[in-house]
Protein backbone atom coordinates (compact mmCIF):
# COMPACT_ATOMS: atom_id res chain seq x y z
CA UNK A 1 0.00 0.00 0.00
CA UNK A 2 2.67 2.19 1.05
CA UNK A 3 4.32 1.74 -2.61
CA UNK A 4 1.39 2.43 -4.23
CA UNK A 5 0.89 5.65 -2.25
CA UNK A 6 4.82 6.56 -3.11
CA UNK A 7 4.00 6.07 -6.58
CA UNK A 8 1.16 8.21 -6.92
CA UNK A 9 3.01 10.88 -4.88
CA UNK A 10 5.95 10.50 -7.58
CA UNK A 11 3.45 10.90 -10.78
CA UNK A 12 2.79 14.41 -9.14
CA UNK A 13 -0.43 13.42 -8.27
CA UNK A 14 -1.12 12.75 -12.06
CA UNK A 15 -3.18 9.54 -10.76
CA UNK A 16 -5.08 12.02 -8.71
CA UNK A 17 -6.69 13.89 -11.75
CA UNK A 18 -10.19 14.86 -11.09
CA UNK A 19 -9.49 15.28 -7.02
CA UNK A 20 -10.96 18.70 -5.61
CA UNK A 21 -10.95 19.79 -2.44
CA UNK A 22 -11.40 23.61 -1.01
CA UNK A 23 -12.58 24.73 2.55
CA UNK A 24 -12.09 27.09 4.98
CA UNK A 25 -10.07 27.00 8.29
CA UNK A 26 -10.41 29.91 11.13
CA UNK A 27 -8.38 28.56 13.73
CA UNK A 28 -8.34 30.99 16.99
CA UNK A 29 -5.43 32.94 18.14
CA UNK A 30 -4.98 31.47 21.70
CA UNK A 31 -4.94 27.73 19.18
CA UNK A 32 -2.03 29.55 17.16
CA UNK A 33 0.25 31.29 20.48
CA UNK A 34 -0.54 27.56 22.33
CA UNK A 35 1.10 25.74 18.67
CA UNK A 36 3.69 28.73 18.71
CA UNK A 37 4.86 27.99 22.34
CA UNK A 38 4.85 24.36 22.57
CA UNK A 39 6.79 24.71 19.22
CA UNK A 40 9.57 26.85 20.82
CA UNK A 41 9.50 24.58 23.88
CA UNK A 42 10.28 21.54 22.34
CA UNK A 43 12.08 23.48 19.35
CA UNK A 44 11.47 24.61 15.95
CA UNK A 45 14.78 23.64 14.55
CA UNK A 46 14.56 19.77 15.88
CA UNK A 47 14.20 17.39 13.26
CA UNK A 48 10.45 15.91 12.14
CA UNK A 49 11.44 12.29 12.45
CA UNK A 50 9.43 10.02 9.72
CA UNK A 51 8.50 6.58 10.14
CA UNK A 52 11.30 4.31 9.47
CA UNK A 53 10.00 3.06 6.11
CA UNK A 54 8.98 6.38 5.09
CA UNK A 55 10.95 8.27 2.59
CA UNK A 56 10.67 12.19 2.81
CA UNK A 57 8.96 13.41 -0.81
CA UNK A 58 11.78 15.13 -2.74
CA UNK A 59 11.57 18.58 -3.63
CA UNK A 60 10.21 18.04 -7.20
CA UNK A 61 7.40 16.13 -6.24
CA UNK A 62 6.16 18.85 -3.54
CA UNK A 63 6.74 21.67 -6.52
CA UNK A 64 4.35 18.95 -8.88
CA UNK A 65 2.00 18.55 -5.53
CA UNK A 66 1.90 22.27 -5.17
CA UNK A 67 0.86 23.52 -9.08
CA UNK A 68 -2.25 21.84 -8.19
CA UNK A 69 -3.00 24.27 -5.32
CA UNK A 70 -5.47 26.99 -7.12
CA UNK A 71 -5.84 29.07 -4.50
CA UNK A 72 -4.47 29.58 -0.96
CA UNK A 73 -5.37 32.78 0.96
CA UNK A 74 -4.67 33.87 4.87
CA UNK A 75 -7.15 36.96 6.46
CA UNK A 76 -7.02 37.85 9.93
CA UNK A 77 -9.87 39.31 12.41
CA UNK A 78 -11.02 39.67 15.57
CA UNK A 79 -8.58 37.36 17.32
CA UNK A 80 -8.83 34.24 14.60
CA UNK A 81 -6.98 33.54 11.15
CA UNK A 82 -8.77 31.97 8.67
CA UNK A 83 -6.98 29.62 5.60
CA UNK A 84 -8.95 29.43 2.32
CA UNK A 85 -8.20 27.00 0.08
CA UNK A 86 -8.96 25.49 -3.03
CA UNK A 87 -6.51 22.10 -4.65
CA UNK A 88 -8.08 20.81 -7.82
CA UNK A 89 -6.34 17.68 -9.89
CA UNK A 90 -7.02 18.41 -13.56
CA UNK A 91 -4.12 16.06 -15.35
CA UNK B 1 3.71 18.07 22.86
CA UNK B 2 2.61 19.55 19.53
CA UNK B 3 1.23 15.92 19.39
CA UNK B 4 -0.68 16.73 22.40
CA UNK B 5 -2.34 19.57 20.73
CA UNK B 6 -3.68 17.74 17.96
CA UNK B 7 -5.12 15.12 20.46
CA UNK B 8 -6.81 17.19 21.81
CA UNK B 9 -8.59 19.40 18.92
CA UNK B 10 -9.12 15.55 17.35
CA UNK B 11 -11.25 14.24 21.05
CA UNK B 12 -12.86 17.46 20.81
CA UNK B 13 -14.16 17.36 17.51
CA UNK B 14 -11.68 20.29 16.52
CA UNK B 15 -13.59 23.51 18.78
CA UNK B 16 -10.78 25.48 18.20
CA UNK B 17 -11.42 25.47 14.73
CA UNK B 18 -15.33 26.71 14.62
CA UNK B 19 -16.80 27.40 11.63
CA UNK B 20 -14.10 25.21 9.49
CA UNK B 21 -15.81 23.96 6.19
CA UNK B 22 -13.71 21.08 3.57
CA UNK B 23 -15.60 19.89 1.13
CA UNK B 24 -13.98 17.56 -1.79
CA UNK B 25 -14.00 14.99 -4.10
CA UNK B 26 -11.10 12.13 -3.76
CA UNK B 27 -10.95 9.66 -6.40
CA UNK B 28 -9.85 6.67 -5.39
CA UNK B 29 -8.21 4.18 -8.09
CA UNK B 30 -9.28 0.89 -8.22
CA UNK B 31 -5.32 -0.54 -7.88
CA UNK B 32 -5.44 1.72 -4.44
CA UNK B 33 -8.68 -0.21 -3.47
CA UNK B 34 -7.72 -3.76 -4.34
CA UNK B 35 -4.16 -3.43 -2.82
CA UNK B 36 -6.58 -2.42 0.58
CA UNK B 37 -8.01 -5.31 0.24
CA UNK B 38 -5.00 -7.66 -0.63
CA UNK B 39 -3.43 -6.70 2.29
CA UNK B 40 -6.41 -7.53 4.23
CA UNK B 41 -6.75 -10.80 3.05
CA UNK B 42 -2.86 -10.92 3.51
CA UNK B 43 -4.00 -11.13 7.38
CA UNK B 44 -6.44 -13.56 6.82
CA UNK B 45 -7.22 -17.25 6.61
CA UNK B 46 -10.30 -19.02 5.43
CA UNK B 47 -11.71 -20.31 2.21
CA UNK B 48 -11.37 -16.94 0.53
CA UNK B 49 -8.22 -16.34 -1.46
CA UNK B 50 -8.05 -12.87 -3.61
CA UNK B 51 -10.93 -10.53 -4.50
CA UNK B 52 -10.27 -8.27 -7.19
CA UNK B 53 -13.00 -5.41 -7.68
CA UNK B 54 -13.39 -4.55 -11.37
CA UNK B 55 -15.17 -0.71 -10.74
CA UNK B 56 -17.76 0.73 -13.35
CA UNK B 57 -19.89 3.71 -14.26
CA UNK B 58 -22.78 4.63 -12.27
CA UNK B 59 -22.57 2.63 -8.74
CA UNK B 60 -21.91 -0.89 -10.54
CA UNK B 61 -18.84 -3.18 -10.01
CA UNK B 62 -17.79 -6.44 -10.06
CA UNK B 63 -16.11 -8.38 -7.76
CA UNK B 64 -13.99 -11.16 -8.60
CA UNK B 65 -13.32 -13.50 -5.70
CA UNK B 66 -11.09 -16.36 -5.66
CA UNK B 67 -11.96 -19.13 -3.36
CA UNK B 68 -10.86 -22.43 -2.00
CA UNK B 69 -13.66 -24.21 -0.88
CA UNK B 70 -15.42 -27.51 -1.52
CA UNK B 71 -18.26 -27.83 -4.02
CA UNK B 72 -17.72 -23.78 -5.35
CA UNK B 73 -15.98 -23.11 -8.10
CA UNK B 74 -12.63 -21.61 -8.19
CA UNK B 75 -13.42 -18.19 -9.09
CA UNK B 76 -16.69 -16.44 -9.00
CA UNK B 77 -17.70 -13.04 -10.22
CA UNK B 78 -20.23 -11.16 -7.86
CA UNK B 79 -22.02 -7.89 -9.59
CA UNK B 80 -22.25 -5.44 -7.25
CA UNK B 81 -24.17 -1.98 -6.64
CA UNK B 82 -22.69 0.47 -4.10
CA UNK B 83 -25.50 2.73 -2.83
CA UNK B 84 -24.42 6.40 -2.92
CA UNK B 85 -25.14 7.86 0.37
CA UNK B 86 -22.93 6.88 3.48
CA UNK B 87 -23.86 9.58 5.87
CA UNK B 88 -26.84 8.80 7.00
CA UNK B 89 -28.38 10.06 11.01
CA UNK B 90 -25.09 11.17 12.16
CA UNK B 91 -23.63 7.11 11.11
CA UNK B 92 -21.48 6.56 8.20
CA UNK B 93 -22.59 3.47 6.42
CA UNK B 94 -21.42 2.06 3.12
CA UNK B 95 -24.02 -0.34 2.14
CA UNK B 96 -23.59 -2.57 -0.77
CA UNK B 97 -26.15 -4.09 -2.69
CA UNK B 98 -24.94 -8.06 -4.31
CA UNK B 99 -26.80 -9.05 -7.40
CA UNK B 100 -28.82 -12.34 -5.62
CA UNK B 101 -26.44 -15.02 -6.36
CA UNK B 102 -28.04 -18.88 -6.86
CA UNK B 103 -27.56 -21.57 -5.13
CA UNK B 104 -24.17 -22.74 -3.04
CA UNK B 105 -23.00 -19.09 -3.93
CA UNK B 106 -25.25 -17.59 -2.05
CA UNK B 107 -22.80 -19.12 1.08
CA UNK B 108 -19.99 -17.25 0.28
CA UNK B 109 -21.62 -13.86 1.29
CA UNK B 110 -21.14 -14.56 5.26
CA UNK B 111 -17.70 -15.34 4.21
CA UNK B 112 -17.37 -11.74 2.29
CA UNK B 113 -18.95 -10.13 4.98
CA UNK B 114 -16.24 -12.13 7.83
CA UNK B 115 -13.22 -10.42 5.93
CA UNK B 116 -13.45 -7.24 7.61
CA UNK B 117 -14.78 -5.82 11.13
CA UNK B 118 -17.70 -3.73 10.76
CA UNK B 119 -18.98 -5.89 7.83
CA UNK B 120 -22.40 -7.50 8.02
CA UNK B 121 -24.31 -9.32 5.80
CA UNK B 122 -28.38 -8.83 5.60
CA UNK B 123 -29.45 -11.19 2.72
CA UNK B 124 -27.73 -9.65 -0.51
CA UNK B 125 -26.80 -6.41 1.58
CA UNK B 126 -23.60 -6.22 2.82
CA UNK B 127 -23.20 -2.93 5.56
CA UNK B 128 -19.86 -1.54 6.23
CA UNK B 129 -19.74 0.52 9.80
CA UNK B 130 -16.79 3.13 8.72
CA UNK B 131 -17.79 5.09 11.12
CA UNK B 132 -17.14 2.50 13.97
CA UNK B 133 -14.06 1.49 12.04
CA UNK B 134 -12.44 5.48 12.10
CA UNK B 135 -13.32 5.37 15.72
CA UNK B 136 -11.56 1.90 16.58
CA UNK B 137 -8.40 3.22 14.41
CA UNK B 138 -8.21 6.69 15.63
CA UNK B 139 -9.91 6.97 18.81
CA UNK B 140 -12.14 9.63 17.74
CA UNK B 141 -15.68 9.94 16.65
CA UNK B 142 -15.75 11.88 13.35
CA UNK B 143 -19.07 11.16 12.26
CA UNK B 144 -21.42 14.51 13.69
CA UNK B 145 -18.72 16.11 12.03
CA UNK B 146 -19.39 15.01 8.34
CA UNK B 147 -22.33 16.53 6.52
CA UNK B 148 -22.49 14.32 3.28
CA UNK B 149 -20.67 11.73 2.34
CA UNK B 150 -21.39 10.11 -0.92
CA UNK B 151 -19.70 7.14 -3.31
CA UNK B 152 -19.92 6.86 -6.90
CA UNK B 153 -18.16 5.01 -9.52
CA UNK B 154 -16.75 5.23 -13.09
CA UNK B 155 -14.46 2.67 -14.83
CA UNK B 156 -11.38 2.28 -12.50
CA UNK B 157 -12.06 4.98 -9.76
CA UNK B 158 -14.41 5.13 -6.46
CA UNK B 159 -15.13 8.57 -6.28
CA UNK B 160 -15.68 10.01 -2.44
CA UNK B 161 -17.57 13.18 -2.53
CA UNK B 162 -17.52 15.05 1.29
CA UNK B 163 -18.05 18.00 3.02
CA UNK B 164 -17.18 18.10 6.67
CA UNK B 165 -18.02 21.24 9.36
CA UNK B 166 -17.39 21.76 12.55
CA UNK B 167 -20.44 23.88 14.08
CA UNK B 168 -20.50 27.20 14.72
CA UNK B 169 -22.01 26.64 18.60
CA UNK B 170 -18.75 24.12 19.18
CA UNK B 171 -17.22 27.88 20.13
Amino acid sequence: MRELLEKILSGGGKELAGLEIEGVIPIRQELINETIAQGLKQGLTKEIELPKEAKAPEASQINALLAHVKRAEVTAEDGKLTIAFHVKVTS
Amino acid sequence: MLQKILERELASGFSSLPGTHIKGTLPVPGALLNQALKDVLAKKGGPVKGVMVALLEGNKAIAVIAIDQFLLPKTLELPFTIEPVVANNGKLVAVIELESPGGLVGALIPLLAGLMPGVTANGTTLSIDLGARVKEKSGHDFAPLIESLTLSTRRGFLDISFSLRVPEEKA
